[in-house]
């Protein structure tokens, strides 16, 4: 556990360059790799680039690509700050999706504002109340709450496979285990043409505020004395379970967020496999960022980035999409490399212990 | 046909394929049993097991040797174990976000490495019935006409519990997860002890993997594992970190992973999808009761698993 005096200057200019030069020299294996594979890695390095931040349609696709997965890495960020672990985000995200589909499909009369609200708020809940599951049994019997949420996501998974093949499937979809469309009240505001929906404001605004309240808020600082020294915040009469269980919800109902996007623009309905692993993705993100909310959204920027830059590597390069799954790993390790240097290689200040 | 006799060979074929189904969790879980008793959890298991299937397979399909396929997988997944061991040990990374990076790297590569083997067939291994024990009523056809890894598997966890509790090498493991200062100050040395447990999980990793793809699907899918990996993990917690208790415990597993198609063939009509639900329900209820009736004492569990371990002045 942190010590609450251990000052790391996140984002000083040494830390940026530490894990930047680590991620670097980690993304050589993956190239490696790639020319093994039979391509040429500069040329794919390229294509990563463009497909990423190439042109407006590329950069629009980034930023569709990036919203789910701020959301998803705020579910992680905002249980983290009080040092409980969500790996459930995949899980939450799909319940938010039946939650979302379940007022699409049932209240197909709401006119457009109330329908989105209606469905933002069930989706919420859903999303909320399944990652309170491993928080309620952290808290309680204190159970491993990451490898309860991991196995809610395969639980949410087959719960979506098993409503789109069964009651919620759409009786026209001959064949395709799809859920009937989503009618246009239920659909988000997009921007233009493209899938870029409010979402991405959305999730901007709940960085905003998430941070405006850790900063300035009492709940904020409790938070973090939990995070930093849970006994401390026992002596001082904290009630911890309910920071724990709260920050759970409040994460899952965020995760839930980007399962409404999914279906009700990017799919325009229920169906499975609506995230390439977004959860899991907004897992690496909230990591990288440290679980600082303002810098979740240029690191998700960055991620999505890649989604979409894996995305125009299948097309051009004929490389299969886990070539994102790589990436990411890659970049993980990179991270994890480069901070543990940053601290080796940090002189310690007057008067402060290491670690 | 007789009803009874029916019924009794419909129990031998659910059980049968429960012990069938559930050796790949044993060997995950023995793997995963030796990384923690040493006091690192690894939480790449599900990468390690599939990158073990992938290099398994494609070595099968290329070469159609089953010994150097089992073996290039169970290297493949335990260099994959010792970047984890790296990032732990020599990087202080937090083991919880080091596992799930390997996670994450064993996915992609498995895909990536893999991709145009999806579809291709290969001889998988045979059924190999051990004579004179295969005619036991009952308990031959269930435990004793399988291939080599399901018998070796068997075979796997008594070692596993020798090495644990019957070497110097396992005392030291067992040590340097209890109490790493004091392993340290009786001379031991902390990292390299827990390189070594880390290395043997992801071998016995990567063979529960190769034993996914050669023996019991005999194709190579994109995540195939599903979240077996996860499971082994829960299922080491559940089994109270004791080796033999892994193997018990796995077969429960893969009895319900089994079940579902049988049940559809004896006329009790569910959704498959729901039954699919199952084991990972279970395996939340098993968390739950094995974390409930063990409280924290006395549970097995080493007391310094998650716990990084830097000598003074380092």
């Amino acid at each position: 556990m942190r010590a609450l005096s251990k000052t790391i200057s996140y984002f000083s200019p040494r830390y940026l360059a530490w894990c930047c030069c680590s991620i670097a020299i980690v993304f050589i294996p993956f190239f490696l790799i790639v020319g093994i594979g039979g391509a040429n890695p500069i040329r794919t390095f390229i294509a990563i680039l463009f497909g990423a931040f190439g042109n407006s349609t590329c950069f629009i696709e980034t930023l569709t690509r990036a919203t789910p997965i701020i959301f998803c890495a705020l579910a992680v960020s905002l249980p983290a700050r009080t040092g409980i672990f969500n790996i459930g985000g995949e899980g939450q995200l799909y319940l938010g999706a039946v939650g979302a589909t379940l007022v699409a499909l049932k209240c197909t009369n709401l006119p457009i504002p109330f329908s989105i609200l209606a469905m933002s708020i069930t989706a919420a809940i859903f999303g909320g109340l399944w990652a309170s599951i491993p928080a309620f049994l952290k808290v309680v019997w204190n159970v491993n709450e990451v490898l309860v949420a991991l196995m809610l996501n395969y639980v949410a998974i087959f719960m979506v496979e098993y409503l789109v093949h069964g009651p919620w499937r759409d009786p026209s979809a001959i064949g395709w285990p799809y859920s009937a469309r989503f009618s246009d009240a239920m659909v988000l505001p997009t921007y233009g043409t493209t899938n870029l929906h409010i979402g991405l404001i959305i999730a901007f605004t709940i960085a905003i505020l998430l941070s405006l309240v850790m900063k300035y808020s009492t709940v904020g600082f409790s938070m973090k004395i939990i995070e930093a020294n849970p006994s401390v915040a026992k002596n001082i009469t904290l009630r911890i379970s309910h920071y724990l269980w709260f920050s759970m919800f409040l994460g899952g109902a965020i995760a839930a967020m980007a399962g409404i996007g999914e279906v009700s623009v990017i799919q325009g309905r229920l169906r499975p496999g609506i995230s390439p692993g977004y959860g899991y993705a907004g897992f690496l993100v909230a990591w990288l960022s440290s679980h600082r909310f303002a810098f979740i959204i240029p690191v998700s920027v960055l991620i999505g980035g890649l989604y979409s830059g894996a995305d125009e590597l299948q097309l051009t390069a004929g490389l299969p999409s886990a070539t994102a799954d790589i990436l990411m790993g890659m970049v993980f390790i990179g991270f994890l490399i480069g901070n543990h240097l940053y601290d080796r290689y940090t002189p310690l200040k007057n008067g402060e212990n290491k670690s | 046909m007789s009803e009874s006799l029916d019924i009794g060979s419909l129990i031998v074929a659910v059980l049968s394929g429960a012990v069938l189904r559930g050796t790949p969790l044993t060997y995950a879980a023995l793997g995963e049993c030796i990384s923690e008793k040493s006091g690192i959890l690894n939480l790449g298991v599900e990468g390690m097991m599939l990158i073990g299937a992938v290099c398994a397979y494609i070595t099968q399909s290329v070469t159609d040797f089953t010994l150097i396929a089992i073996i290039s997988g169970a290297l493949a997944a335990a260099l994959l174990s010792t970047i984890h061991a790296i990032l732990v040990l020599y990087c202080n990374a937090n083991q919880v976000v080091s596992g799930f990076a390997i996670t994450i790297l064993g996915t992609g590569l498995s895909g990536f490495i893999g991709r145009s083997y999806v579809g291709v067939k290969i001889n998988g291994m045979e059924d190999i019935p051990i004579p004179l024990l295969k005619n036991i009523p009952f308990i031959g056809p269930i435990l004793f006409e399988h291939d080599a890894l399901v018998y070796l598997s068997l075979l796997m966890a008594i070692i596993v519990w020798l090495l644990l509790y019957r070497t110097r090498l396992g005392l030291n493991i067992r040590a340097v997860g209890e109490a790493p200062a004091s392993a340290y100050a009786h001379g031991i040395n902390v990292e390299k002890t827990r390189l070594i447990a880390v290395f043997m999980g992801g071998i016995l990793a990567g063979v529960g993997g190769a034993h996914l793809s050669i023996a019991y699907t005999h194709i190579w899918a994109e995540q195939m594992t599903a979240g077996q990996g996860w499971i082994a993990i829960g299922l080491v917690i559940v089994a109270r970190w004791h080796p033999l208790a892994c193997v018990f415990v796995a077969w429960l597993f893969g009895f319900l992973l089994v079940l579902h198609p049988h049940m559809q063939a004896i006329g009790f009509m569910v959704s498959s999808y729901l039954m699919a639900m199952l084991p990972y329900f279970f395996a939340v209820l098993a968390l739950v009761l094995g974390t409930f009736a063990y409280p924290s004492v006395g549970n097995g569990m080493p007391a310094a698993l998650l716990r990084n371990f830097k000598p003074e002045g380092r």
